[in-house]
């Protein structure tokens, strides 16, 4: 453990007995709760482990390993190795200088008399030492350390207090909010109870073991019995040790039915913080079942019940379930038979809304859309898909799909609602597409209008939608979220974000970006025709600026530096693939020798440049070489450098269909050959004098000059770098 | 155990831990909640404690008495425990224990839920509570009723009597349930699931009720202001099954939706502001008999 570079041990003058010092010992202090929700669990042990780490460190307390673990019914902390008492404070503080301090003859002055008194020492314990500066006199005061069972008296609870969650509540007459109602403290160091409270409870030995299978109280013994103790109480504190446990028994009763468990990673996360004392069991279903859509049949099972499906080598459904119990396997055959019981009743309704679903086509059920909200203020479902038909034809124009592809979108953005008024979908809200996709195979639609049903929620975690036209379909999907509600004057705010609209913001930058979609999303935003004419300033900056913000967040997360991310996206960000290009061009431009003469270029032409200059360039006013090769090189740069200029914004056909590697190519050849440019720069600014008194010749110097500036500055705003020792080469 | 002895079971097990046995409301509601033995009772700082059971109304889920497992009429059994007891999970597990069931046989979960109702303002935190994979009750901390925050927090126990019957008895449909010995579950409530269905669905009087919802809804407001607190919050009750039946019989618009349910929320925060006041300027008189108990 690092030391506190001020602290110091106890110094030597004040002998301790080896029972007052006493030897390092293991804390552990549990906070039991009633059953916390899984994600408090996971946080609230995370958060305890740091909070203590920095706490201890705080309060000069040397330790050794710090964790936390947690079970649905306790966060605990286990901290190995705890001193027994803070190291003392030593505060060493600069006074005056020694010879202002003192007089000739060593007599403390005025000014020394009163530092010490500031610092409540006494003259006589000023001490004078030599530093760069000169000689200071210095107040050293030495506090020593409390014992740590005092400190942590403190400690403990503030650490249980400082805990943050989602949706703290109180309980009783308290006004103490926790994740659930607090009913017990453990608080031991060594063997001894540190004496605290939190809560209303007082801290002490008595712990609970398992609910069911030790429902009386025990004395935990010292600290490092605790997890012994805990264990013989039916309790594994330690979630790794459960998550073992689950997965090892789950795979063994899979093996029952030769089938193995999928053990869906949140569900298993899930489950580790249910159960204190795990144990597997396989359960059955009746085969018939199978009939039905292998996400139904998942989604029943792990999200409504929580079991783990079961599938044979092959990857196929077993007509099996595995359930984790919390407990031993006393009673399993009632607890296998309870719960099979509940599966079938599940799987049964199931099939009934399956059934009734397929009685009708998807197209029949469009128009029940009108009578389910899409989100508050933003119309009906019935209007959303309205929209997405208009966006889908706007998309296929701009991007100049084929008839069919253009006829594919139009018909999955049609559909692509109708899942909502299902009755699976009601029952299993999380299948909205999937259901929509299985539903448009069964009724005879081509594959990708399904496929793309399928997809239009994506991307869920790191899953984007694969096929082109579910890709376009969950862009313009994302697109009228976001530019509805900000039409709509919704916004979010701080952490709060309930219409979903960062994620839909970043769910457009993630399917641009792979699926290398050039668009301008402005052009884009302005066709949709949902934003109002008197409030068009207003959204059209606040979309702009969610997009942007995305797509920063995204190169500055491939490891581009902020600074080249915003110099690029400073030069447009309208289209986000050309955007993206030009930050990666410049970022891998910047870690070459040639970028510092560029940089130069540009930046001393940058800010010799008044506003608004432009004009022709008139050779005839040439009055020194420099200008005339500053020119020509100019000339020689200059179509490379366009070449790569943004095809999208400028409504350049020849460039819109260029993909992403070939624009980075592109940019990065510009780059260099505007490398061309500093030598001719240089020497322009050394020969002339560009604030010529004659007003012409001075324009015209500003021509050729703002001529270097604008083969640049579509590219990346260069005065946006930021350039310091070493930056310029910085390491991605 | 037939239904009605797991009623029986559940009252004598809750008497005796001190809890009022209250009535049935007679009114339609949708849930034990809105009895005003609840809703009214769990604000401010008096101490209450209840039981009883609540048959509870929620017209779209007829389903004409066909379905196994859906009814436009079910049954809570519902627990008001003012201010939540230390012990409240072991005293609710006991009440199991009582009804025969031996936990060490089972599989018991407490699953995060939290709860909130729109019409009340109300909300809390708690659990679903599952027994062997079967969501037998909920247990919900209130935060809040009427829009107010509640300083002294009331503990709510739902037990869905149906669900809890049809697993002890093993049932897959709820009208094989055995009510009592020899009659069951489908010989008493059957034809009236039919008919409040057939209602709900088919024949309900749109523009009556809708005429209903408008004199329920200024008759609570007149009320309010004439200051008779029960008798207008039974107004806003009206309002809500009405606004249930309305809303069954698929007359309720989308945008209408949201502002009938406002127009009922308004109503429950007032009648709750008007009733702590009422307590007040009488002295809070429960919480000053325990005072003067102690």
């Amino acid at each position: 453990m690092p030391r506190n570079p001020r602290t110091a041990n106890p110094p030597a003058r004040h002998p301790r007995t080896a029972a007052r010092t006493g030897a390092p010992a293991r804390l552990v202090f549990e906070i039991g709760c009633e059953e916390l929700p899984p994600q408090a669990a996971w946080d609230g042990a995370r958060q305890l482990a740091d909070a203590a780490r920095n706490a201890f460190q705080a309060a000069r307390i040397a330790v050794g390993e710090t964790r936390a673990l947690s079970t649905p019914r306790r966060l605990v902390l286990i901290v190995e190795d705890v001193a027994a008492r803070q190291a003392d404070l030593v505060r060493e503080v600069r006074g005056p200088a020694a010879r202002a301090a003192f007089t000739a003859d060593g007599r403390p002055t005025p000014a020394a008399e009163g530092f010490a008194k500031g610092q409540g020492v006494s003259v006589a314990a000023l001490e004078r030492r030599a530093t760069p500066q000169g000689e200071y006199v210095y107040a050293v005061r030495r506090e020593p350390g409390e014992p740590t069972s005092r400190v942590l008296g403190a400690l403990l609870p503030q650490l249980a207090g400082g805990l943050a969650f989602p949706k703290p509540m109180r309980w009783g007459t308290g006004t103490v909010r926790f994740s659930r109602p607090v009913r017990w403290l453990v608080a031991l160091l060594g063997s001894r109870i540190v004496a605290c409270e939190f809560a209303g409870v007082r801290a002490g030995r008595r712990t609970y073991g398992h609910r069911i299978l030790h429902p009386t109280p025990v004395a935990v013994a010292s600290a490092g019995a605790y997890d012994g103790t805990l264990r013989r109480s039916f309790v594994l504190v330690d979630p790794e040790e459960r998550r073992r446990r689950i997965t090892d028994s789950a795979t063994r009763a899979a093996r029952e039915v030769d089938g193995r468990p999928i053990l869906d990673p949140e569900l298993l996360d899930e489950t580790v913080q249910l159960v204190e004392w795990p144990e597997a069991f396989v359960g059955h279903f009746a085969e018939e079942f199978l009939a039905l859509p292998r996400e139904v049949l998942i989604t029943v099972m792990q999200h409504h019940q929580k079991y783990f499906a079961v599938e044979d080598a092959a990857g196929r459904l077993l007509p099996a379930f595995v359930a984790v119990r919390n407990g031993n396997r006393r009673g399993l055959a009632t607890v296998r038979e309870g719960n099979e019981w509940v599966l079938r009743a599940r799987l049964a309704d199931g099939r009934f809304f399956f059934d009734e679903d397929g009685k009708r086509r998807l197209e029949d059920r469009v128009s029940a859309l009108r009578d389910l909200v899409f989100l508050d203020r933003l119309g009906t479902m019935a209007d959303k898909t309205a929209r997405l038909e208009h966006l889908a034809r706007i998309l296929t124009r701009l991007l100049r799909l084929s008839t069919s592809d253009g006829q594919l979108l139009a018909r999955a953005a049609h559909l692509s609602k109708a899942d909502l008024v299902t009755q699976v979908v009601r029952e299993l809200p999380e299948l909205q597409g999937v259901m929509g996709g299985i539903y448009a195979r069964l009724d005879g639609e081509p594959a990708p209008v399904a496929d793309a049903i399928r997809e239009q929620y994506l991307p869920r975690g790191v899953t984007l939608p694969a096929s082109t036209i579910g890709a376009h379909l969950a862009l313009i999907d994302k697109v009228d979220t976001l530019l509805s509600a900000l039409a709509a004057g919704i916004t979010p705010s701080g952490s709060q974000d309930p219409y979903g609209l960062r994620r839909a913001a970043s769910g457009i930058v993630a399917i641009v970006l792979r699926h290398e979609i050039r668009v301008s999303l402005d052009t884009v935003a302005r066709e949709t025709g949902v934003i109002p004419t008197a409030d068009e300033g207003r959204v059209l900056q606040e979309w702009r600026s969610a997009l942007r913000q995305r797509l920063r967040a995204v190169l500055i997360d491939e490891g581009i530096s902020y600074d080249t991310v915003d110099a690029a996206l400073e030069a447009g960000a309208d289209d986000l693939v050309d955007a993206a290009a030009r930050a990666r061009a410049l970022w891998e431009f910047r870690r070459t020798a040639a970028f510092a003469s560029v940089y130069t270029a540009f930046d001393r032409a940058a800010r010799i440049l008044p506003k608004d200059v432009g004009g022709e360039i008139r050779e005839e006013l040439f009055a020194a070489p420099a200008e005339r090769a500053l020119l020509g090189s100019l000339r020689k740069v200059q179509d490379v450098a366009r070449a790569a200029a943004r095809p999208g914004e400028q409504g350049a056909e020849d460039g819109a269909a260029l993909g992403a590697d070939e624009l980075v190519r592109r940019y990065g050849t510009a780059l260099e050959r505007l490398a061309g440019l500093a030598g001719p720069v240089d020497r322009f600014f050394q020969d002339v004098l560009v604030m010529d008194p004659d007003e012409t010749v001075r324009r015209n110097r500003f021509a050729l000059l703002a001529g270097v500036v604008g083969l640049i500055r579509p590219i990346a705003d260069l005065s946006r770098v930021v350039v310091g020792e070493g930056k310029a080469a910085a390491p991605s | 155990m037939t239904f009605q002895d797991l009623i029986l079971g559940l009252e004598r097990y809750w008497a005796a831990r001190g809890c009022v046995i209250a009535q049935p409301y007679d009114l339609e509601v949708g849930a034990g909640t809105m009895h005003p033995a609840t809703f009214l009772r769990a604000l401010g700082p008096e101490p209450w404690t209840v039981a009883y059971v609540q048959p509870s109304r929620r017209p779209a889920d007829g389903r004409y008495g066909q379905n196994p497992n859906r009814l436009y009429q079910h049954h809570q059994y519902q627990v008001i425990l003012k201010p939540s007891p230390d012990d409240v999970q072991d005293l609710y597990l006991r009440s199991l224990g009582a009804l025969g069931i031996e936990l060490r046989d089972h599989d018991l979960r407490f699953l995060e839920d939290d709860w909130a109702d729109q019409t009340l303002g109300a909300s809390g935190v708690g659990w679903q509570v599952f027994l062997d994979g079967q969501e037998i009750s909920q247990f919900t901390y209130f935060q809040q009723a009427g829009g107010i925050d509640l300083p002294v927090v009331p503990v709510e126990l739902t037990y869905g009597l149906e669900r809890i019957a049809q697993f002890v008895q093993r049932k897959d449909n709820i009208f094989d349930l055995e009510w009592a010995p020899g009659i069951t579950y489908g010989e008493i409530r059957r034809e009236d699931e039919f008919e409040h269905s057939k209602y709900a669905f088919e024949r309900a009087d749109v523009k009556m009720l809708r005429d209903q919802f408008a004199a329920n809804e200024s008759e609570a407001g007149r009320l309010l202001d004439a200051g008779l607190i029960v008798p207008a919050y039974e107004h806003v009750l009206r309002c809500s099954h009405t606004f249930n039946v309305l809303d069954a019989r698929g007359a309720v618009g989308v945008a209408e939706r949201a502002s009938l349910m406002a127009r009922c929320r308004t109503l429950a925060r007032r009648s709750a502001e008007l009733y702590l006041k009422h307590r007040e300027e009488l002295g809070w008189p429960l919480l000053r008999k325990r005072h003067d108990a102690a």
